[in-house]
């Protein structure tokens, strides 16, 4: 308790000395650009997430760049892309990374490998990015 | 685009559909198989298996061209696989010698090692994606009347299979209540071989 009020007192004092609370927090910082990125792809593993599957997408370069993610599962003898895990991504410049989160149901289903998937492109170039592929019963 | 039947080979597997008509007369006359088994041991000669076959979903297919190796005792050694998007080779996928493998995937198939768990067990696999093939391997599947059935990969989806030789099967995932097909495996075809076939390397256009 006593910390607390110490903190509080002290934020209390920086906040009228410096003209806000949001200038004694971010400080400096506020006045820096946002975090670059370089030009990448990324997916993350698929994770199982009550009845479904999630995996992360992002996505690092200029606007021109378009493509698609998904998450797809191991059926044997074949990738099996799953219904509405699909999305369009695009890049949208300025070195600043665009997050496309990938969700589907799996409800049912047994023990497969998921995986996630992700490729881009600007036309000439394509790149392509897997995951880590992860195994568990959906 | 991606032909449909029309453009699939005529091809038909000689041994097995030998095998076949064997086990379904030893079923019919000798006693009581509940589940034809039209699989095992059929798929599991020594040599190369040349296995082809097509999904389809409604606004897509994906053409499956797989080839396993397999050794005198009936264990799978080697598994390669391709599968067709957008018309050309967009995914390989290799497996040998146990569950550490390498694949290259789509759409420049560039190569990158990961590992690759086939299913439990030889019949597990195989089972996938073309159903059960025996009682044995009907695991989280309910077998009546000839059909298997199992829930779908999505929610309110069911999945069957009817237990039919594998030439003229068809597993279906459809939507419970409206019947509507989320996605389908036929046309499978399945060749015994002693040598390996060739895959197409990927971004090659798919041929037939």
């Amino acid at each position: 308790m006593r910390v607390r009020r110490t903190v509080t007192a002290l934020i209390i004092s920086a906040s009228v000395t410096t003209g806000g609370l949001v200038g004694l927090v971010a400080g400096p910082a506020a006045a820096a650009p946002p975090p670059q990125c370089r030009d990448t792809i990324s997916v993350g593993p698929p994770v199982k997430s009550g009845g479904n599957v999630k995996a992360h997408s992002s996505i690092c370069a200029p606007r021109s760049w378009r493509g698609r993610a998904w998450i797809e599962r191991w059926r044997g003898f074949y990738w099996d892309t799953l219904d509405r895990s699909e999305r369009k991504i695009q890049g949208q410049g300025g070195r600043l990374a665009k997050q496309y989160p990938l969700s589907a149901s799996c409800a049912g289903a047994g023990t497969y490998t998921y995986r996630g998937g992700i490729w881009a492109s600007n036309t000439f170039v394509t790149y392509e990015e897997h995951s880590a592929k992860r195994r568990f019963r959906c | 685009m991606i032909r449909a039947r029309d453009g699939r080979p005529a091809r038909r597997p000689g041994v097995l559909g030998a095998a076949l008509m064997t086990l379904l007369a030893a079923g019919a006359c000798g006693g009581s198989p509940a589940v034809p088994d039209v699989v095992d041991p059929g798929w599991r000669q020594p040599g190369e298996l040349d296995i082809r076959f097509t999904v389809r979903k409604p606004q897509s297919a994906i053409r499956v061209h797989a080839v396993l190796s397999i050794d005198a005792a009936g264990r799978v050694l080697a598994l390669r696989t391709v599968q067709s998007g957008g018309g050309v080779v967009s995914t390989r996928s290799d497996w040998t010698g146990g569950p550490a493998g390498s694949t290259a995937d789509a759409p420049a198939c560039a190569s990158v090692a990961e590992p690759m768990e086939p299913p439990d067990g030889v019949a597990g696999w195989l089972a996938e994606p073309f159903g059960p093939v025996d009682a044995a391997t009907a695991a989280g599947w309910t077998v009546d009347g000839g059909t298997a059935t199992r829930p779908g990969s999505l929610d309110e989806t069911v999945e069957r299979a009817p237990l039919t030789p594998l030439a003229t099967r068809v597993v279906r995932e459809v939507e419970r209540d409206s019947g509507a097909v989320v996605s389908e495996v036929s046309g499978i075809t399945v060749r015994h071989t002693t040598s390996a076939p060739p895959l197409p390397p990927c971004g090659a256009r798919w041929i037939e």
